[in-house]
């Protein structure tokens, strides 16, 4: 059988070495994590509470943009939705398309307007262009 | 039927790293697992309590806000590597602290590990030189660099792989054996000076 070598030996010192060191320093942590002050442990667990707030607050305004999210997903929305758009798309097109033309007075209309009005107008123009004729002839 | 607690539902999830054995954690007990080995690293790496406390409340703040979706088995690694960014953020800040005012002398180093070991009960001497001895290895612990500490913290007291120590340190994994090897060296030389112990 093949003696094991200078080598594997120093190998295998060091590793041991290495472990109790760890080991040593691991005791030495955990023995001073376990023996932190009183004020030093009351800071830290209002530092955890402090953090678990912002989760809770965190998680609620997720649940509300989660519910939200869920009606705007129902099928009785998202095919409502776009009719109930559409309706009012047309409506308001309507109206303003009515309200683009402004209706006539009444007084304008011919079939109000009386025979005789037409007749006392003509005579009107005609006087104001006799007028016209002779104080152009004057000059 | 209306899910009326639904966060309480979507913080539940299994921590494990792959086994269905382990039962599923909240992120509130895996904040309350974790904290006192954070603030320990947070600790030693500013020297100042509340300093660490705000690394801490720093890095708790983002992972539940930011990452609590995440699969259980990450938050660890994430944490960590959330407290790591604060850190070397810190440090950052420090420096260019310093350069500003450099004249002010603000060195305000008001935590030691040391201070957490009670050695004035009446222990018998054995516990009082085991005591002496933890107290010591701490210190030689502090006298690290920043990157072999951390390194040392997250390989070996938190028992993260060399793989997701790389990952939090943001540095490759030769770099992070590297840290790790000399970290080691220096705390053996530093005990056996200080015990004439041979390990």
């Amino acid at each position: 059988m093949k003696p094991p070598s200078n080598e594997s030996i120093t190998l295998k010192m060091a590793e041991s070495e290495q472990k109790k060191v760890e080991s040593s320093l691991n005791e030495a942590l955990d023995h001073s994590a376990e023996k932190l002050s009183a004020s030093a442990l009351s800071d830290i667990t209002q530092v955890r509470m402090q953090a678990l707030k912002c989760l809770n607050e965190n998680n609620s305004k997720k649940s509300y943009i989660d519910t939200v999210k869920n009606w705007l997903t129902m099928p009785s929305i998202t095919m409502g939705l776009p009719a109930a758009l559409a309706v009012i798309i047309a409506i308001s097109v309507k109206y303003t398309a009515l309200e683009s033309i402004p209706e006539l007075p009444l007084a304008m209309m011919i079939t109000e307007v009386p025979n005789e009005d037409f007749a006392m107008l003509e005579d009107l123009e005609f006087v104001v262009w006799l007028a016209e004729n002779e104080q152009s002839a004057l000059l | 039927m209306l899910n009326t607690e639904p966060a309480l539902i979507t913080e539940q999830h299994e921590y494990s790293s792959g086994e269905n054995l382990s039962p599923p954690l909240t992120m509130a007990a895996f904040l309350a697992d974790i904290e006192k080995k954070a603030y320990h690293m947070a600790a030693f790496a500013t020297g100042s309590h509340a300093d660490a406390l705000d690394l801490l409340q720093d890095s708790m703040i983002k992972l539940v806000t930011k990452y609590q979706e995440k699969p259980a088995n990450e938050w660890k690694p994430l944490f960590y590597k959330i407290l790591q960014n604060r850190i070397r953020d810190w440090h950052r800040h420090q420096k260019v602290k310093n350069v500003l005012f450099f004249w002010k002398n603000d060195d305000k180093e008001d935590w030691l590990p040391t201070q957490e070991i009670d050695l004035q009960t009446d222990t018998p001497e054995k516990n009082m030189t085991k005591a002496q001895q933890q107290q010591a290895a701490l210190g030689h612990l502090k006298q690290l660099s920043g990157k072999q500490q951390q390194c040392f913290l997250l390989r070996s007291w938190e028992g993260l792989s060399v793989a997701e120590t790389a990952d939090v340190m943001g540095c490759s994994q030769g770099s992070v054996k590297t840290h790790y090897f000399r970290a080691v060296t220096k705390l053996r030389t530093m005990m056996e000076d200080d015990h004439e112990t041979t390990f």
